[in-house]
């Protein structure tokens, strides 16, 4: 029996990143985005391709949203950096009670700021974790930062907003579902 | 203050712009609380040094590793 053109589309349905959200800011304080966490997918990747302008050993934080409110409790997190070739470190940490995620430690005006956030069953009452890798500048250095975060809460987080503690970004965001 | 709300430019009003700015100094101040650790770690000469010391009996070298590591806990107070 053939099969329908429906029937085919249906087992031939994408697998991999699906893209729910993106867009591009020009000197913007944060990006949020709400309505991008959905039942339809259990674990998402953020892309960050932008660069900031403003003052010097700025951070940038993270945090969830729902229902068009920002969660600013419960967080843990534990963020690292490796300056290339200089040295390396934890930059940051907190065991389960931040009002955020910091993403990153002292970026500098003209720095890029690339990479992806990781971020498993935010929609779900599971404990929304993430895991990231973000580039940047520090002065005249090259710098990673590597972390991870729980959010212990079971709340259903629909969004996020990424904040500069000052100073603004500039460039595009894509935020993807994974899949299966 | 310029934000970028699900793909649009938004300017805060004036009590969104107290708010935004109040949940960034909350941030700062938690992180601030803790930064102390991370810097010190970052200062702290290497602990090889006072094992070298205490193998090698040099009593001058251990007290020059303490006294770097007072130096390091002075410069980031708790």
């Amino acid at each position: 029996m053939a099969l329908t053109k429906v029937q085919s589309e249906l087992l031939n349905a994408p697998s991999g990143l699906v893209r729910v959200a993106g867009g591009t800011v020009t000197a913007s304080s944060t990006i949020t985005v709400d309505n991008c966490f959905t039942s339809s997918y259990l674990n998402y990747v953020i892309y960050l391709n932008t660069a900031y302008t403003g003052s010097a050993d700025q951070d940038a934080y993270l945090q969830f949203r729902a229902g068009g409110s920002i969660n600013n409790t419960n967080y843990s997190y534990n963020v690292n950096y490796i300056n290339a070739g200089v040295n390396a470190g934890t930059a940051s940490s907190n065991s389960g009670s931040s009002s955020a995620i910091v993403l990153y430690d002292n970026m500098d005006s003209g720095s890029i700021f690339n990479g992806n956030i990781e971020v498993f069953n935010p929609q779900t009452t599971t404990k929304t974790t993430s895991q990231w890798s973000l580039y940047g500048e520090d002065g005249s250095n090259f710098k990673q930062m590597l972390g991870f975060s729980f959010q212990s809460q079971s709340t259903s987080f629909d969004g996020f907003v990424l904040t500069m503690q000052s100073g603004t970004l500039t460039g595009t965001y894509d935020v993807y579902g994974v899949a299966r | 203050m310029i934000i970028n709300k699900n793909g649009v430019d938004y300017t805060l009003t004036a009590q969104e712009e107290a708010e935004h700015l109040a949940n960034i100094a909350a941030i700062q101040q938690e992180q601030q609380a803790t930064l102390y650790k991370f810097k010190r770690a970052a200062e702290y000469p290497p602990m090889a040094d006072y094992l070298d010391a205490i193998v090698k009996g040099d009593t001058q070298q251990q007290e020059a590793y303490i006294a770097a590591c007072l130096a390091v806990k002075a410069k980031y107070p708790k």
